[in-house]
C-alpha cells in the first residue's frame, strides 16, 4: 500500500464514490422524467391549440364564413395568447395544395408532415428565440388543411430550471447525508484499529511484552498473534543475550582478574631483571582487559543489542564527579593535570552507558596528552539541550580522519595500540541517547588537541 | 583486622589472601555462600569480601539474609557484572562499596583500608588516616601526635575529607554539608576553608589535593 494511504481512506474511497455515482445517477434520471413529462404536457397543449384551430375551422366552412378564416384564426389565437402572456403565440393554416389560409405565412417553412388528426412537434430556431413547433393535419370539408402552431419556449426553459433546482435541492442534501453517514460510519468501525494503534504506539521502546488481544476485532486477532510471537522471539532472544553477556563477562573477567591478581603479587617478589618483564606482561593484560570491558560495553549498547538501556533523568555534573574519582589516580600517573567544568544539567540517559562514554573519552585525552599537559572535561546547558566536552592536550585528530575513527576497530596510522574501540563505543552510547558527536580542534587550528563535544538535544 | 574472602576462584581468592596479608590482615577463605552466615555469627570479622558470582549462592541475597540477621561488618563486593545497576542493588541490598574484576591490588586495598576507617571510626568514635588522628566524640585533632588547633568547619570539613578518602569529595557536598550543620555556605567558602586547612597540614606527609573544577582528596 503506497504510505499515507490508510485503511480508513480506502474504506471512504470505495463506498463514497460508488454512492456518488449512485446517487448522481438517480438524480439525473429524476430530472429528465421529470422535464419529459412537463414537456409532453405543454406539447399537448400546444395541439390543443392546433386541434382548437381546425374546430373553428370546421365550424366557420360549416357556417360559410369560410372568408373569414384568417380574422377568425388571429383573434381565436389571440384570444389564447391572452391566456399565456409570457410565449408568444404564432399560428399558420394552408391548403394541402399550397394556398395561405391564414396565419403567419413566414413559418410555412416548419411544416412538417403529420399523420391525420395527429400532431408532429419540432424545434425550430427563428430571431435568436426558440420556438415549438406543432404541425396538424386535419380534413375538414374545405379539403384537407395543415395546420401549424408555434410557441416560444421561455417558459419551458424557466419551468426545465426551476425542475433542475428542485430535483437539485434534496438530492445534494441526500449526498451530503449520505456522506456523513459513510464518514462516519467507517470511523466507528475503524475504532477498534485506532485502539490496538494507540496500544501499540504509546508503548515504552523497551515493552517487549505482548500486544494485548481483548476487545480487538476479529479480523486483527491473527495480526495480533503475529506480532506476538514474534514479540516472545525478540524477548526469548534478549533473554538469551543477556545471559550470554553475563556468561560472557564473569566467563572472560574471573581468569583475567586472577592473572592480573597473581602478576602484581609475583612483580612484587621476582628479581628486578624478571620484574621487567612481568611489568611489560601486566601492562599486555591490563590492555586485554580494557579491549574485553569495551567489547562487552559494545555488545550491551550497539544496534546489535537487543535489550535497550532503560533511559532515566540524570544529572551530568554528577556523572563528571564520579568520572574525576575513577580517571584521578590515572592522569597522576600520566602526569596529565584533570581540570572539570560541571555545570549542573539534567539529561534523559543510562548512567552506566553514559559513565562508559565518558570514560573512553577520558581515557583518550589521557592517553594522547603529553606529560604536563591538561585534559578539560565540562558539561552544561547547551541551547534547548545539554552539552558533554572532552578536550585534550594532544595532537588532534586531522579533518580528514575524523568519520573514520569512529569506525570499529580502526586505528590511525602511526598509533596502533588501542584497542579501535573507545570512540566506537561513545558512538553508540550518543546515538541511543539521541545526542550527537562532534570531533574538532580544541584551539584554532590543527595540533591544538582534540575536542570532542556530544550534544544531547533535550533537558529534563 | 580479621577480614572473611569468599571467592570461588582459586587464584582471585589466592592472590587476594596474599595481598591481604601481606596488608597485615588477618585472612579467613571460603570458596563457597553457604558457610558465610555460621562464620559470621561469631562476630570476630572486621569486614567481608564477597563474590557475587559464587556457584551455589546468589551474593545479593546472601547479603541481604545477613544484613536482616544483624550483621554490621562492611561488606565490599566483587563482581564480573558491569553496569551500574548491580552497584544500585548491591547498596540497597546492604553492601558498601563494590570493584569489577578485573581489579588492580592496591584499588582492592585502599577500599578495603577506607571502608575498615569508616566502620572502626563509627564504633571507636576514633577516625586515623596516616599521621592524622580525629576524635569524633570530642572533635579534638591531632597530627602525628600534636595537637591540631581548627576552627569548627574546618573540623567538620577534614572529617568529611578524612571519611571519605580516598574518594575525591565533590565541593558541592562539602558545602552542602556544611550549610546543613551551619549556616548557608558557598563554594567559594569551602575553598577558603580549604586553603586554611592546607597550610595547616602542611607539615604531615598528608596532602589535601584539589581536583579542579570539582573538589578535593585527601591523600597520605
Amino acid at each position: 500500500m503506497r504510505a499515507g494511504t490508510t485503511l480508513r481512506r480506502r474504506l471512504v474511497h470505495l463506498l463514497a464514490w460508488p454512492l456518488l455515482a449512485v446517487l448522481v445517477a438517480s438524480a439525473v434520471y429524476d430530472y429528465v422524467q421529470a422535464l419529459q413529462r412537463t414537456q409532453d404536457d405543454q406539447d399537448r397543449a400546444l395541439a390543443r391549440v392546433a386541434i382548437a384551430l381546425a374546430s373553428r375551422l370546421d365550424v366557420d366552412a360549416d357556417d360559410g364564413q369560410a372568408d373569414d378564416f384568417g380574422l377568425h384564426l388571429t383573434r381565436t389565437v389571440a384570444a389564447m395568447q391572452r391566456a399565456e402572456p409570457q410565449d408568444r403565440l404564432a399560428f399558420f393554416v394552408r391548403h394541402a395544395d399550397g394556398s395561405t389560409l391564414g396565419g403567419d405565412a413566414a413559418l410555412a417553412g416548419w411544416i412538417a408532415a403529420s399523420e391525420d388528426d395527429q400532431a408532429a412537434f419540432a424545434d425550430q430556431t427563428r430571431g435568436g428565440e426558440v420556438w415549438r413547433v406543432a404541425s396538424y393535419a386535419h380534413e375538414s370539408s374545405l379539403g384537407r388543411l395543415q395546420i401549424l402552431v408555434a410557441e416560444t419556449t421561455h417558459r419551458r426553459a424557466r419551468q426545465a430550471r426551476r425542475l433542475m433546482l428542485d430535483t437539485l435541492a434534496p438530492n445534494v442534501l441526500l449526498v451530503l447525508l449520505a456522506l456523513g453517514g459513510v464518514l462516519a460510519g467507517v470511523r466507528l468501525a475503524m475504532r477498534p484499529l485506532d485502539t490496538v494503534s494507540r496500544r501499540i504506539a504509546t508503548r515504552d521502546p523497551g515493552d517487549l511484552g505482548p500486544v494485548p488481544v481483548e476487545g480487538l476485532p476479529g479480523e486483527l486477532t491473527p495480526f495480533a498473534g503475529t506480532i506476538n510471537q514474534l514479540l516472545d522471539r525478540v524477548r526469548e532472544s534478549a533473554a538469551h543475550q543477556q545471559a550470554f553477556l553475563s556468561n560472557a563477562a564473569h566467563q572472560l573477567r574471573t581468569p583475567l582478574a586472577g592473572i592480573q591478581t597473581q602478576l602484581e603479587l609475583a612483580e612484587r617478589d621476582a628479581p628486578p631483571a624478571l620484574r621487567e618483564r612481568l611489568t611489560q606482561v601486566r601492562a599486555a593484560l591490563q590492555r586485554l582487559a580494557r579491549s574485553t570491558h569495551q567489547m562487552l560495553a559494545l555488545a550491551r549498547s550497539g544496534p546489535q543489542a537487543v535489550q535497550q538501556e532503560a533511559l532515566e533523568p540524570l544529572d551530568l555534573a554528577h556523572l563528571l564527579e564520579a568520572a574525576a574519582d575513577d580517571w584521578l589516580d590515572a592522569a597522576l600517573a600520566a602526569g596529565v593535570e584533570l581540570q572539570f567544568d560541571a555545570r549542573p544539567v539534567r539529561v534523559r540517559g543510562s548512567r552506566w552507558l553514559l559513565r562508559e562514554l565518558l570514560a573512553n573519552l577520558i581515557h583518550n585525552a589521557i592517553q594522547h596528552s603529553p606529560r604536563g599537559a591538561g585534559v578539560q572535561v565540562s558539561c552544561g546547558v547547551d541551547g534547548d539541550g545539554a552539552r558533554l566536552v572532552v578536550e585534550d592536550g594532544g595532537p588532534g585528530i586531522p579533518a580528514g580522519e575524523r568519520a573514520r575513527v569512529l569506525e570499529r576497530f580502526y586505528q590511525r596510522p602511526g598509533r596502533e595500540g588501542g584497542s579501535g574501540l573507545g570512540l566506537s563505543i561513545v558512538d553508540e552510547v550518543a546515538r541511543r541517547h539521541g545526542a550527537r558527536l562532534e570531533l574538532d580542534d580544541a584551539g584554532a587550528g590543527p595540533g591544538t588537541g582534540l575536542r570532542v563535544t556530544v550534544r544531547f538535544p533535550s533537558r529534563v | 583486622m580479621r577480614l572473611l574472602v569468599v571467592e570461588d576462584d582459586a587464584l582471585i581468592a589466592a592472590g587476594v589472601r596474599d595481598a591481604l596479608l601481606q596488608a597485615n590482615y588477618q585472612v579467613d577463605l571460603l570458596h563457597e555462600g553457604r558457610q558465610v552466615a555460621t562464620l559470621l555469627a561469631d562476630g570476630v570479622h572486621d569486614l567481608l569480601l564477597l563474590d557475587l558470582g559464587l556457584p551455589d549462592t546468589d551474593g545479593l541475597l546472601l547479603v541481604r539474609q545477613l544484613r536482616e540477621a544483624g550483621a554490621t561488618l562492611p561488606i565490599l563486593i566483587l563482581t564480573a557484572r558491569d553496569g551500574l545497576q548491580d552497584r544500585v542493588d548491591g547498596l540497597h541490598d546492604g553492601a558498601d562499596d563494590y570493584l569489577t574484576k578485573p581489579f588492580q591490588l592496591p584499588e582492592l586495598l585502599a577500599r578495603v583500608h577506607a571502608l575498615l576507617r569508616r566502620s572502626r571510626s563509627a564504633s571507636t568514635s576514633r577516625l586515623a588516616i596516616g599521621p592524622l588522628q580525629l576524635n569524633l566524640a570530642t572533635h579534638e585533632a591531632q597530627l602525628a601526635g600534636e595537637p591540631l588547633a581548627l576552627t569548627g568547619r574546618e573540623w567538620h570539613l577534614l572529617r568529611l575529607l578524612a571519611l571519605e578518602a580516598p574518594k575525591v569529595v565533590p565541593k558541592r557536598k562539602l558545602a552542602d554539608s556544611l550549610s546543613r550543620w551551619d549556616k548557608e555556605v558557598t563554594d567559594n567558602a569551602v575553598e577558603i576553608y580549604i586553603s586554611r586547612l592546607r597550610a595547616k597540614l602542611s607539615t604531615a606527609a598528608l596532602q589535601l589535593r584539589t581536583v579542579r573544577g570539582i573538589g578535593y582528596r585527601l591523600e597520605v
